[in-house]
C-alpha cells in the first residue's frame, strides 16, 4: 500500500515566460530529489536551467540558476548529497560557439567545482557516473582536437590516438578527482568513428579541454537564488 | 554502455559477444568496463543486438558483485521488434556470460522506466501504455501511470494512475518513488505550475490529497478563490460508492457527509459529493485572506496531508453552455443574436456582497465583489466573418438557487454579418480571465 508523503512544490518563476518546465528528476539514497527545469524569459530567447534540490520532507534545499545553459542540465547525486552535473551553453565571450561545463555542488548547492568541457558542437549532456570516492565519469562523443588544439586524453590512457577521422565523434571517457583539481584519466574508447556511448555510465557527453581543466571559468555560470519551498 | 557502428570497435578476449551485429546504417550495444586508471579494458563485449534507433534511454547499474544491470528499450519504431517492449539484462562481473534475460511487453511506446538497483524497474508515462489495471485502493483515473515492476519476475508490484502529466519519476531509495508532473491538462505544460510528489509504502490506508481543480474543467490548480466549487483528488477520501449531498431544512449543505470533512484555511468547506477518491466541496467564503491556503479532507476520523494553494481573489471558470435570450441552451442550433442577452455561469467568481452564508444557495442581489468585464470576438477568419466588441455586463451576481456559482447577464455586441458562426467569450473577473465558446448569428 502507498500512501501520499509529500504534496505540491512549486516553481514559480519570475516576470513573463512562455515556456517553463521541470525536465528531469534523480533521488539520492536520502531520498532527496534533485530536478532540473528551464524557463524561457520574455516570450523567446533561450532557456535558463535550473538545479533543484528537496529534501525527503519535500523542502526545498536550494535552486541554483545555470545561465545560459540552452543545451540541458543533466545531474547525477551521490550519498552525501553533492550533485554533479554536465552542463550545455555558451562560453561568455563567444556567443556561437557551444561549450560544456562540468559542475559539482555540495550538499547546499555551493560550488565545489565548474570545469570547463571542450567545444563539442551537436552533442548532447547526460548525467556523470559517480564513483564511491566522488569521483566523476563523464562520458561523450567529441570531435578529435585540430591540429594545435590542447591534447584530449591523458598520457598512458588506453585510446590516445583519435586518428584520422575529423567530423566524427569519437566515444571518450573523462574521470574527474572528487576535488575537481586534476584528471585521473581522460581516453577514447575507438579511434574509428561512430562509437558513442549511451546509458547509465556512459551517457553522451562532452569531451573535456585538458588545458582547461585546472581553471575555473572566469565567469560565473550562475547566481544563486535560493527560493522558499512552496509554502 | 554505449552503441556502435564500428565492427572494429575494440573487445576483449572471452567475453560475452566479440561481434559486432552492426552494418553502416545498424548499430549494436557496447558494453565496457575500464580499470582505475583507464589505461585498458577489464573487459569489453558487444550485446549482440543489431537495432536501427538506439536513441532510446538506456540504464546501467552494477550491483555489490560487479554484475552490470543493462535496462534497454525497443519502441515500434525500430524494426526488430513489433511492440514496445523493455530489455533487461545482466551481464557477468567478466563481461563473458548475460546471466539474466528478460523483456517487458508495453502496450504503447509511451512510457519511460528507471532503475532502482534493487531489482525493480519505476515505469511511468502516458496511462495508456500499461497493462496493470491500477492496484486496488490506488487512484484509479488519471493520464498517466506509476508502477513498480520487480525485474527478476516480471511482477507488477504497485501500479497507479496519476491525474497529472508525468515528466520523470525516479526511485527514492526508501521502497517508494518520487514522480515531477505538470498540473495541466495538455501534454505540454506552460503554466509554472509543477508538483513534485514522493510516495511511499505504508501498511494503514489514510486520507491523502494530491490534486484539486476548479469543478467547471478538468485543469488541475495550484491556487483556489472563495466560493469556488473544487474537486479534491487522490484516496481514502470518503465512502464508496460516492455520496451526494442535500439540502437540510434551513437550506444549507452539509460540512460533513458519509464520514468525511473538509478544511480549507482551517474553515469547513461545504460538501457536494463525496467519494473514495473525489470530494466535491465549495471553498469557504470566509476562507482566510493569507497568500495560501491549506486543504485537507478527514475521512472516518483520520485526516490527510495538508495540500496547499495559492489563495486568489478569484478564479473564474464559465460554465457550458450558456442560456439564450429566450432561455434555450446556446448551441449551432439555437445562437445568441446580436444585441440580445447571453447568462453564462460562473465557476470561482470570488466574494459575493452581500455575502452568502457557507453552504447556502444565492440570492439575486448578491453582486460579485470584484469588477467584471466581458468581450465577444471572433478573430482570425476573413473579415466578413469577423468581430470583436465588449458585452455589456448587465447583472454579475449570485445565480439564484445555485451554490458556488455565479451568473453574468451580457449584452453581446454586434456579431458577424454572416449566417451562424461559433465565436469566443472571455471574462475578467478581478485580474483572472476565463474564455469559452459559443454560438452567435447574425
Amino acid at each position: 500500500m502507498f500512501l501520499l508523503a509529500v504534496v505540491l512544490i512549486f516553481f514559480p518563476y519570475y516576470n513573463v515566460t512562455y515556456d517553463k518546465r521541470a525536465v528531469a528528476l534523480v533521488a539520492d539514497s536520502k531520498g532527496n530529489a534533485y530536478t532540473t527545469s528551464l524557463s524561457i524569459i520574455g516570450g523567446g530567447g533561450l532557456p535558463d536551467y535550473y538545479l533543484n534540490k528537496v529534501d525527503a520532507g519535500g523542502h526545498l534545499v536550494y535552486r541554483v540558476q545555470v545561465n545560459n545553459s540552452f543545451g540541458g542540465v543533466a545531474a547525477t547525486p551521490d550519498d552525501q548529497g553533492n550533485l554533479y552535473a554536465a552542463i550545455t551553453g555558451y562560453k561568455s565571450g563567444a556567443c556561437c560557439l557551444i561549450w560544456h561545463y562540468a559542475i559539482k555542488l555540495d550538499a547546499f548547492g555551493n560550488l565545489v567545482y565548474q570545469l570547463l568541457l571542450r567545444l563539442s558542437v551537436g552533442s548532447t549532456v547526460s548525467a556523470p557516473a559517480i564513483g564511491t570516492d566522488g569521483s566523476a565519469y563523464f562520458t561523450g562523443s567529441g570531435e578529435p582536437a585540430a591540429p594545435g588544439d590542447p591534447p584530449m586524453t591523458t598520457p598512458g590512457a588506453w585510446v590516445t590516438d583519435a586518428g584520422a577521422a575529423r567530423n566524427h565523434e569519437n566515444a571518450q571517457v573523462i574521470k574527474i578527482s572528487p576535488a575537481g583539481d586534476h584528471i585521473v584519466y581522460s581516453t577514447f574508447l575507438d579511434n574509428a568513428p561512430h562509437p558513442d556511448p549511451n546509458g547509465y555510465t556512459l551517457i553522451p557527453t562532452p569531451a573535456v579541454c585538458p588545458s582547461q581543466w585546472t581553471q575555473p571559468v572566469p565567469r560565473m555560470l550562475w547566481d544563486l537564488p535560493v527560493i522558499q519551498a512552496f509554502p | 554502455m554505449g552503441f556502435t557502428s564500428d565492427p572494429g570497435f575494440p573487445v576483449t578476449p572471452g567475453v560475452f559477444q566479440t561481434v559486432c551485429s552492426c552494418t553502416s546504417d545498424h548499430f549494436d550495444y557496447f558494453v565496457l568496463k575500464l580499470n582505475p586508471d583507464g589505461s585498458k579494458p577489464v573487459y569489453s563485449t558487444f550485446l549482440g543486438e543489431k537495432r536501427f534507433n538506439v536513441q532510446e534511454p538506456t540504464t546501467i547499474t552494477l550491483d555489490a558483485q560487479g554484475i552490470a544491470h543493462l535496462v534497454t528499450r525497443s519502441s515500434p519504431i525500430t524494426a526488430q521488434v513489433a511492440e514496445p517492449s523493455i530489455r533487461i539484462r545482466m551481464l557477468s562481473s567478466t563481461g563473458s556470460r548475460v546471466v539474466f534475460d528478460r523483456s517487458l511487453i508495453m502496450k504503447t511506446a509511451v512510457f519511460d522506466f528507471v532503475a532502482d538497483g534493487l531489482d525493480n524497474l519505476i515505469l511511468s508515462g502516458a496511462a495508456t501504455a500499461i497493462d496493470a489495471p491500477p492496484d486496488v485502493g490506488a487512484f484509479q483515473d488519471g493520464r498517466s501511470f506509476a508502477a513498480i515492476v520487480r525485474v527478476s519476475d516480471g511482477a507488477v508490484l504497485y501500479s497507479a494512475r496519476l491525474p497529472f502529466v508525468l515528466t520523470a519519476a525516479a526511485p527514492d531509495h526508501k521502497g517508494g518513488f518520487i514522480v515531477l508532473g505538470g498540473l495541466a491538462n495538455a501534454q505540454t505544460v506552460d503554466d509554472g505550475a509543477w508538483s513534485q510528489v514522493r510516495f511511499v509504502p505504508d501498511a494503514v490506508s489514510r486520507p491523502a490529497v494530491l490534486a484539486i481543480s476548479n469543478s467547471a474543467q478538468s485543469f488541475l490548480e495550484s491556487s483556489i478563490a472563495p466560493g469556488e466549487i473544487v474537486n479534491i483528488y487522490w484516496t481514502n477520501l470518503g465512502p464508496r460508492p460516492t455520496q451526494k449531498a442535500e439540502f437540510d431544512a434551513q437550506g444549507h449543505l452539509p460540512f460533513t457527509l458519509g464520514g468525511t470533512r473538509v478544511e480549507i484555511g482551517g474553515v469547513p468547506a461545504a460538501l457536494l459529493t463525496v467519494g473514495d477518491q473525489e470530494v466535491t466541496v465549495v471553498v469557504p467564503f470566509s476562507t482566510p485572506s493569507d497568500d495560501s491556503v491549506g486543504v485537507q479532507v478527514t475521512a472516518n476520523g483520520q485526516p490527510s496531508n495538508t495540500a496547499v494553494l495559492f489563495r486568489t481573489a478569484a478564479e473564474p471558470q464559465i460554465l457550458a453552455p450558456a442560456l439564450n435570450q429566450d432561455g434555450t441552451l446556446n448551441s449551432a442550433d439555437h445562437p445568441a443574436g446580436g444585441g440580445e442577452i447571453l447568462t453564462a455561469f460562473i465557476n470561482g467568481a470570488g466574494a459575493l456582497s452581500p455575502t452568502s452564508e457557507e453552504g447556502a444557495a444565492g440570492n439575486a442581489g448578491q453582486t460579485i465583489v470584484l469588477p467584471v468585464a466581458a468581450v465577444a470576438s471572433r478573430l482570425g477568419h476573413s473579415p466578413q466573418y469577423n468581430f470583436s466588441g465588449p458585452a455589456e455586463v448587465v447583472y454579475a451576481g449570485a445565480a439564484p438557487g445555485l451554490v458556488g456559482v455565479t451568473q453574468l447577464n451580457l449584452k453581446l455586441p454586434q456579431g458577424p454579418t454572416s449566417p451562424t458562426l461559433p465565436a469566443a467569450l472571455m471574462v475578467t473577473i478581478g485580474d483572472q480571465s476565463t474564455y469559452a465558446g459559443f454560438w452567435m448569428r447574425r
